[in-house]
């Protein structure tokens, strides 16, 4: 690895580090790498990394008691794109996300939480936290309520055999469209995408559904839903030129 | 035919000193006070309007005293002496309606007095013959079957999507913790889940949809074929615990969730892409009564139907966004539909938009629009009339 200076955060090609190889742990792996980001995974018992995918050359796994902080140090949290800690105990995660922290003040962390009361408890390390019991329940339901949202849903986030995509689309400083109302910029029939979302700044929560009449920002980003040459056409019309 | 009579633990269970019965009790009890309060609060509010109407449509010519005991004998039907004459037209309506939503409230008031003062055996004979009955005449309910921290959880977000949910499990705890983590009011039966017995109890023949959340496939499998079985057009879901068994299932359920993965993918996408997973949220979470996406059946007859979307102008003239479109019952969704795609009559359209462009789309779907959605009412029935895909069989 060659970067040595902060901040790494949201480097496209650095590696992901999972601790915790159980149910979860995995599936997120596996998401992970559908995602093509390179992870490495790190467990102690080395049965349970066996049931990963081995012949991944994007995959790394390491045998090691993550509690130690070299573990940690070895698999590469420094220069992390993201630090995912999948064990059961609250105490563990929070100890990890701790200590994850330390070796890198700017990387992601998400931990897995087993209790949505333990949420605030990873509020100050800034990590965002996953309830994986609560969502299969809440999921059951969604699936017996609303079965044609949950499949929309599962499509956006699972485009595995879908052409549609959705993506974030940044609105670099001196885009042609900054300024221009949606309406004005022609986003949608021009490029054929739908615009889902609008978002002002560099941060904070996208507005769903904006009126034609949203502002562009510079600065600021477009969600959108299309096919892959359609978002290129957004993306280019975004970029100007 | 005859009513099915419950079965022998259920019966135990409802019985008085039960652990179930004390808690019901309680929770029951609590409601009630919490419904007095509301009821003390009604009729304060009835009669200060009551008071300052007096007041205002007399311009002051009557004291304070006068306008208050004018409200009191008004609301309560009593009407004895008149300490304001009720001479103007304006003053006759006011009183008119003082005297149909004040009398209204002041018997809720004094019910719900009534309703704190009885005795306690007496309150859960009341709750479990309330109980009792809601359950004989429930419709288009979805049974819950295995109440562990999985089986509440979905219990708790069909409560929130405004479905009711009916628990079933064999042990009175976990039930007892269902009552607790919600209220009296949850509907359950306390029964073994693959006895048909439990299942008719719990009106399975006219429930719209069965969620089997055991920690045990073969318990999972054997419930989805039970339930089936009795109810051919039942919607299935079922928690799967060993990924391995998933093609076990084919043909049963319509859906399947492995929470571990479901949860691991999350915790992946919450890393790399957070927007997504904010914006997936933002449609099923919550806090979706905003802006929210719904499928509207397109009807034969509808304004918009056989014609292309771009030719309607849907999204111009509703505001929704048109992100999915199918035609017909037993396709998949087209995601992202271009202009030239037709709205095929019987097919659906999946809208995303506030309240009210989703409204003026459904208008704009419905058969006979303008005609017959006077009310608004026809139109607002659309997703329920919604034929259940059954992706599984």
């Amino acid at each position: 690895m060659s970067a040595v200076a902060a901040p790494r955060g949201g480097d496209e090609g650095a590696r992901v580090v999972v601790v915790g190889a159980g149910a979860v742990g995995r599936a997120a792996v596996a998401e992970l790498r559908r995602l093509g980001a390179p992870v490495t995974a790190v467990d102690r018992d080395p049965a349970r990394l066996g049931l990963l995918a081995t012949d991944d050359p994007g995959l790394e796994t390491l045998i090691a008691d993550a509690f130690a902080r070299d573990a940690l140090v070895t698999a590469g949290v420094a220069e992390a794109r993201g630090f995912i800690s999948a064990l059961q105990p609250l105490r563990d995660n929070l100890f990890l996300c701790t200590m994850a922290r330390r070796l890198n003040p700017t990387v992601p962390l998400v931990a897995r939480i087993g209790n949505a009361a333990d949420a605030p408890r990873f509020r100050q390390l800034g990590a965002a936290v996953v309830n994986p019991a609560e969502l299969g329940g809440g999921e059951l339901a969604t699936r017996m309520v609303l079965p044609a949202m949950a499949d929309f849903v599962e499509a956006l986030i699972a485009s595995g055999d879908r052409k549609e995509q959705i993506a974030r689309l940044d609105i670099p400083e001196g885009s042609p469209l900054a300024g221009k109302t949606l309406g004005e910029a022609c986003l949608q029939q021009c490029s054929g995408s739908v615009v889902l979302g609008l978002r002002r700044g560099g941060r904070g929560a996208f507005e769903y559904h904006p009126s034609p009449r949203a502002r562009l920002r510079a600065g600021g980003a477009v969600m959108a839903l299309g096919e892959p040459h359609q978002l290129d056409r957004l993306r280019t019309m975004l970029r100007g030129g | 035919m005859r009513e099915p009579r419950p079965t022998d633990s259920t019966h135990s269970t409802f019985r008085l000193g039960t652990s179930i019965a004390s808690l019901a009790e309680e929770t029951e009890r609590r409601q009630r006070y919490i419904r007095l309060a509301r009821a003390g609060i009604m009729v304060l509010v009835i009669l200060g309007f009551g008071t300052w109407g007096f007041w205002h449509l007399t311009d002051g010519r009557h004291s304070l005293v006068e306008c208050v005991y004018m409200t009191v004998v008004t609301i309560s039907t009593v009407g004895f002496n008149e300490v304001i004459p009720i001479a103007t037209d304006e003053l006759r309506i006011f009183t008119m309606a003082l005297i149909l939503f004040g009398g209204a409230s002041v018997l809720y008031f004094l019910t719900s007095v009534a309703a704190v003062v009885v005795e306690g055996d007496l309150v859960y004979r009341v709750w479990r013959r309330r109980h009792e009955t809601r359950l004989r005449t429930k419709r288009d309910h979805v049974l819950v079957c295995g109440l562990g921290l999985t089986g509440r959880r979905t219990f708790a977000s069909l409560t929130r999507a405004r479905t009711t949910a009916v628990g079933i499990d064999r042990d009175a705890e976990r039930v007892e913790q269902l009552i607790r983590t919600n209220s009296s009011d949850v509907l359950f039966v306390v029964g073994d889940a693959f006895d048909e017995a439990t299942l008719r109890v719990a009106r399975i023949e006219r429930a719209r949809g069965l969620v089997a959340a055991f920690a045990d496939d073969r318990d999972n499998l054997l419930l989805c074929v039970t339930a089936r079985q009795l109810n051919p057009g039942l919607r299935v879901v079922s928690r799967l615990i060993d990924p391995a068994n998933a093609d076990m299932f084919d043909g049963v359920v319509s859906a399947l969730i492995h929470p571990p993965s479901y949860g691991g993918a999350r915790i992946a996408n919450t890393l790399l892409r957070p927007e997504l997973v904010a914006f997936t949220d933002a449609l099923v979470g919550d806090e979706s009564h905003h802006r929210h996406l719904e499928e509207i059946v397109i009807a034969r007859d509808a304004p918009a139907a056989e014609r292309t979307l771009g030719e309607v102008g849907l999204e111009a003239r509703s505001g929704c966004l048109a992100v999915g479109l199918r035609l017909s019952d037993e396709e998949r969704y087209d995601y992202h539909p271009p202009p030239e795609a037709r709205l095929e009559a019987g097919g659906a359209l999946l809208v995303l938009g506030s309240r009210a462009e989703r409204r003026a789309a459904r208008r704009m779907l419905a058969p006979g629009a303008g005609r017959r959605g006077l009310l608004g009412l026809g139109p607002s029935f659309s997703r329920q009339a919604t034929p259940e895909r059954e992706t599984g069989s």
